[in-house]
């Protein structure tokens, strides 16, 4: 019924080399420079000398009340992530904006700030790994996008805009 | 040389103040302006001049022996990119000076001045206008004065002047002062002797008041608060005012007026300084409360900065005089579930791969009812330095050091009673962690492969062990082994789904991981770890505790399955994860104590589901499961329906179950069933709804000793949202429950009701306006609402 | 010069005509009058005297060549020059009026409008709008506007170099 092992999904040709301008942490920033020379992106050294810059707004992971214990203190935590990043190519003159959200919770045990505290930012590390790759999946499929579509001038900001 | 031949007719906008109705705006300057705005202003388009000579004309002019010209009838003149009117106009060529009579008015890209008289001397550019009107069209605000004075580089002073961004004919509110001084490169605008008036009739005065009108955001400016509680009596007013110290320095100073309490002085003080970053020092002092009695204060103090080569540090210092101070000195806040407060500094450094970090960190525990022994430890100091390096299909080695010294007070006064800890609960201690991983993980497109193997070592010094403990190991040093291999594979395939074509994946996973037991852990005191919050992705993270006291004994198989419907452009539509641990043993490794529970000798975990559905960009909505195949209950169960459309239309609406199974009365307990819903509609571009209600759908059952809220409804806000085009006021009903923190009390929160007016002056005011904080605590999304604002 | 009137006078023409009758001399073609420094040149200049003195001389130009006007005022200044379709020189009064796409520049201020007056002795300009003359053509309702370019005022430096910038706004 269709089903295949997916094959070697590269970033369309337009974007293959392209400059990083990434406001995120540092540790983003390692794990997506990690997976874009996984898929044979070459990230020049400055904006200059790239046809295309992924530029990415500091990822805004806001931590809320979830759920209030019976005895009136905290007893969730949700982290919500967003990621927004522009993809933005000088030749075709296209910036497609790209907006990403992920979800996480997180029990608070008021007995035990400091384990509470270190299990949060080992879910805020794991919601920034689930962010780069959902950012990867979108990248790769930039190209499809544009191929099917087979226009030959800019392709239109994509419809993943968020007001 | 010959001159042009004849001077084009000098173009000028008949439009005052350069202020344009709706209908004369371009389609997209129309779309642009929302509808409660009648119109806006444009900056006027004037082809300057390029030398500096004068163009004028008028019906009729003389001209005398030594240059000056006197000129009447509808005169126009234009200088560079000024553009002058005037009934009459004489020009001093000799002295470079000309004045003007008869409405005059003039047209310039920064400023439009409309007045009786004006005078303008060439050589300094200086322009006097007296009985005036003036706008800045690019800023949208206006004003009218005795006199203005336009001096060179943007600064404009006035006399008797009033200020407001509300457009032309509509006056709602305005700052009157006896001299205004506008620096447009600043973007600063300061005013003496201000009355803030409303329609015209003053309501406040301030002696100085500085305000921005540029795109520097100052924050903290006049934005009065007031919060009416149920008796219509003004429960708080706060009214900030502003101090500018020097040039990297400013205060804002709030007295800020409590019902029943008395005057809280708060002050903001914030710095910048080159070395030591920007700091930030928030001071409240009560010095008598009327109700408790004695005095109420408040330190909060945070610097941060960057020393540059990879070195940076944040300090963060708290103090408050009692526990009930951050709930009862600002009713208005969002209520305050904070139960401890931080004192840390760190001082880090990351390069590449290495990182160091030098913590010191203490917590003022303000919730009464944590007793001694569940306080949290200090870490005074603790070190970390760590290479880490990220690769793919290549060795990866990674080491972890961390030295830590852990202590607590073993006596303290709490709610007025002695308590004391001793034996276990009194141990302090020096650990020394080292972990070490050898892996290679490899990666291709169709699936992944990550073999790793680590040593976890763990060295304790524990201190201040009384006779009790006379036969404990004090100085442990141990550590444990743990490998294991995570392996996965993508199945693709292409469908056509109501004519759109879609990608299917299908992502199978499985987690191998092992860890020797290693025994005596009990011993150890629980200085920093806990249990990982159950959920699909904890199902692969290969431990079942954070933090580094506890090395959890492991012989577990994962497996996960995982299947996306994404859309042509990437659009993750649709994702569906189900998942569940096999064990090879039971977990004999606890947080405190030995015993092992029931739960850990079960051969497979709960299985865990989690569904995500994006039907596009506005609408998200999901449902994550535990399910205890045991005993054929929810551990967790959770529903949510989020939405952020187009222009300011936020909902989220989402309930919580946790339950848990009591093997003595093989009864399933709910500790946690609530709902979470909440939104913020604009129904037009003026008016919006705001509502939201955290409620509690538990039921207790009268003979338990568990004491429950006083009502269901935890959290509720209803309110209304009114703006036009230069003022927003927010008027909401609160109900919040805070924490009764009084041992005896009869339910475990009481309740308060309020109401809030908040009201922003456009231009002027910050949006922090109080009400802002607590509807995007309670409504996910609203923090990026969009701001109608100059 | 203030005593240019009490020089002698010259025309020079292509020719000459007397109407006897009407006490006019009529000078037709190139016609240049020129007096100490003032000096006129048309295409057509009547001439018109009281007694043996001169009243008044009217100078006029074509379409494609207007009536030129200039005079040295005084020593300090640079000429004064004006041109337009008429210029009538009123002797007695010393005054001269431009009339018909008038341009007068003195002292590096320029002026232009339908009609302008000048007195040499005060040394004033004046121009009024008036409704246009039928010759102009223009419809009868268009207020004739004066133009007039003032040179930013030169502390040292000739009047047209760059001086002191006025601060920029």
């Amino acid at each position: 019924c269709g089903w295949h092992l997916r094959g070697v999904t590269p970033l369309p040709p337009e974007y293959r080399v392209m400059y990083l301008q990434s406001q995120a942490s540092n540790s983003f920033n390692q794990q997506l420079k990690l997976q874009l020379e996984f898929n044979d992106v070459v990230l020049t050294a400055s904006a200059e000398d790239a046809p295309a810059i992924l530029r990415i707004e500091p990822v805004d992971i806001e931590r809320r009340t979830l759920s209030v214990s019976s005895s009136g203190q905290v007893g969730e935590f949700e982290l919500n992530g967003r990621l927004t990043a522009h993809i933005l190519h000088i030749g075709r003159d296209t910036d497609v904006e790209i907006e990403l959200k992920a979800r996480r919770t997180l029990t608070n045990d008021v007995n035990n700030v400091v384990g509470t505290a270190s299990a949060e930012s080992q879910q805020r590390a794991e919601l920034e790994r689930e962010l780069v790759n959902k950012l990867l999946r979108r990248l790769q499929s930039l190209g499809k996008s544009s191929q099917s579509a087979a226009t030959t001038q800019s392709t239109p900001a994509a419809t993943g805009t968020q007001p | 040389e010959e001159q042009a031949s004849a001077a084009p007719l000098i173009n000028t906008s008949t439009h005052p103040l350069s202020w344009y109705d709706r209908a004369e705006l371009s389609a997209d300057e129309q779309q642009a302006l929302p509808e409660f705005c009648s119109g806006n202003y444009r900056i006027p388009a004037i082809t300057a001049l390029d030398s500096d000579r004068i163009e004028a004309e008028a019906d009729n002019s003389t001209l005398n022996k030594n240059g000056d010209t006197e000129m009447s009838g509808d005169v126009l003149l234009q200088q560079q990119d000024r553009v002058l009117r005037a009934d009459r106009a004489s020009w001093y060529q000799s002295r470079g000076y000309g004045e003007f009579h008869g409405n005059v008015s003039l047209q310039a890209p920064q400023v439009v001045l409309q007045g009786e008289s004006a005078s303008i001397s060439q050589s300094n550019g200086e322009v006097h206008f007296y009985e005036a009107e003036y706008s800045v069209p690019e800023r949208h605000f206006r004003g009218s004065a005795g006199h203005i004075e336009t001096l060179e580089a943007g600064q404009i002073n006035l006399t008797d002047a009033t200020f407001t961004f509300c457009e032309p004919g509509q006056n709602d509110w305005d700052l009157a002062a006896s001299e205004l001084h506008l620096d447009q490169n600043k973007g600063i605008g300061s005013a003496w002797h201000t009355r803030l008036r409303v329609a015209e009739v003053p309501v406040l005065y301030i002696p100085y008041y500085r305000f921005p009108i540029g795109d520097q955001r100052m924050t903290g400016f006049l934005d009065p608060k007031f919060t009416l509680n149920e008796f219509g009596q003004a429960e708080d007013i706060q009214l900030p005012f502003y101090w500018n110290i020097a040039a990297n320095a400013d205060a804002t100073i709030v007295p800020h007026h409590i019902l029943d309490r008395g005057m809280l002085w708060e002050t903001q003080f914030r710095h910048k300084t080159r070395w030591f970053g920007d700091g930030e020092l928030n001071y409240g002092y009560l010095n008598k409360d009327a109700t408790e009695g004695e005095e109420r204060w408040l330190v909060n103090y945070q610097q941060s900065g960057k020393l540059g080569a990879g070195w940076q540090h944040r300090w963060v210092y708290n103090n408050i005089s009692d526990k009930d101070y951050l709930s009862d000195m600002n009713p208005t806040a969002a209520v305050n579930r904070t139960t401890h407060l931080p004192r840390r500094g760190e001082i880090l450094w990351d390069q590449n791969n290495w990182h160091f970090d030098i913590t010191a960190e203490s917590f003022q525990t303000i919730d009464e009812t944590i007793a001694l022994g569940n306080r949290p430890y200090r870490r005074l100091p603790q070190l970390n330095l760590s290479y880490q390096p990220l690769v793919i299909n290549a060795l990866q080695i990674q080491q972890r050091l961390q030295a830590t010294r852990f202590t607590r007070e073993d006596e303290a006064i709490i709610n007025d009673s002695e308590q004391t800890l001793s034996g276990f609960a009194a141990l302090n201690g020096d650990r020394l962690l080292s972990d070490t991983s050898i892996a290679y993980p490899l990666e291709w497109p169709f699936g992944f492969l990550r073999p790793k193997a680590e040593y976890r070592q763990r060295s304790y010094n524990l201190t201040n062990a009384d006779d009790t403990l006379a036969d404990t190991e004090l100085d442990v040093s141990q550590g444990t082994g743990r490998y294991s291999v995570d392996a996965g594979l993508f199945f693709e395939r292409e469908f056509d789904w109501f004519g759109s074509d879609y990608q299917q994946t299908l992502e199978p996973r499985l987690f191998w991981v092992k860890s020797p037991y290693l025994a005596g852990q009990d011993q150890i005191p629980n200085f920093d770890s806990t249990k990982t919050t159950v959920t699909y992705a904890s199902l692969f993270n290969g431990d079942r505790f954070t933090g580094g006291d506890r090395l959890a004994d492991l012989d577990q198989v994962s497996a996960g399955l995982t299947t996306r419907f994404i859309r042509d452009d990437g659009l993750e539509q649709f994702r569906a994860s189900v998942g569940r641990i096999w064990y090879n043993q039971d977990r004999l490794v606890q947080l405190n104590g030995s015993t092992v529970p029931d739960a850990d000798t079960q051969a497979t975990s709960s299985t865990l589901g989690e569904v995500e559905w994006n039907p596009d960009e506005k609408w998200s909505l999901y449902h994550t499961l535990e399910w205890d195949t045991y005993e054929d209950f929810a551990r967790q169960r959770r529903y949510g329906v989020r939405f952020e459309g187009l222009n300011n239309r936020f909902l989220n609406l989402a309930t919580n179950t946790v339950q848990s199974y009591n093997n003595t009365t093989d009864k399933v307990l709910t500790s946690t069933k609530q709902l979470d819903a909440g939104f913020f509609w604009s129904l037009t571009d003026r008016w919006a709804l705001v509502g939201r209600q955290l409620r509690d759908l538990r039921s207790y059952d009268s003979n338990s000793t568990e004491k429950k809220p006083v009502s269901p409804v935890l959290e509720s806000l209803a309110g209304i949202e009114y703006q036009n085009c230069c003022w927003r006021v927010q008027m909401l009903y609160r109900e919040t429950s805070p924490k009764d923190t009084d041992a005896d009390a009869e339910f475990s929160t009481d309740k308060r009701y309020g109401f809030m007016l908040s009201i922003q002056l456009k231009g002027l005011g910050s949006f922090g306006s109080g009400t802002d904080e607590i509807i995007s605590e309670g409504i996910t999304g609203y923090s990026r609402r969009q701001y109608h604002d100059y | 010069l203030p005593d240019d009137w009490q020089q002698e006078m010259t025309i020079l023409s292509d020719h000459a005509e007397l109407d006897r009758k009407a006490g006019v001399v009529i000078y037709q073609g190139n016609v240049v009058l020129t007096q100490g420094t003032m000096r006129i040149e048309s295409e057509r200049l009547l001439i018109i005297r009281s007694g043996n003195a001169l009243e008044k001389a009217i100078a006029e130009g074509t379409a494609k060549q207007p009536a030129r006007y200039q005079q040295q005022i005084n020593p300090g200044k640079p000429l004064t020059k004006a041109h337009g379709q008429r210029i009538d020189y009123f002797a007695q009064l010393r005054e001269i009026t431009i009339q018909g796409n008038a341009r007068l520049e003195q002292d590096g201020n320029l002026f232009s409008g339908e009609r302008i007056l000048y007195d040499m002795t005060k040394e004033t300009v004046s121009a009024s709008g008036g409704t246009s003359t039928s010759a102009q053509g223009g419809n009868e309702n268009d207020k004739q506007r004066i133009k007039v370019v003032i040179q930013p005022q030169a502390p040292a430096e000739p009047a047209t170099g760059t001086d002191s910038k006025p601060a920029q706004e």
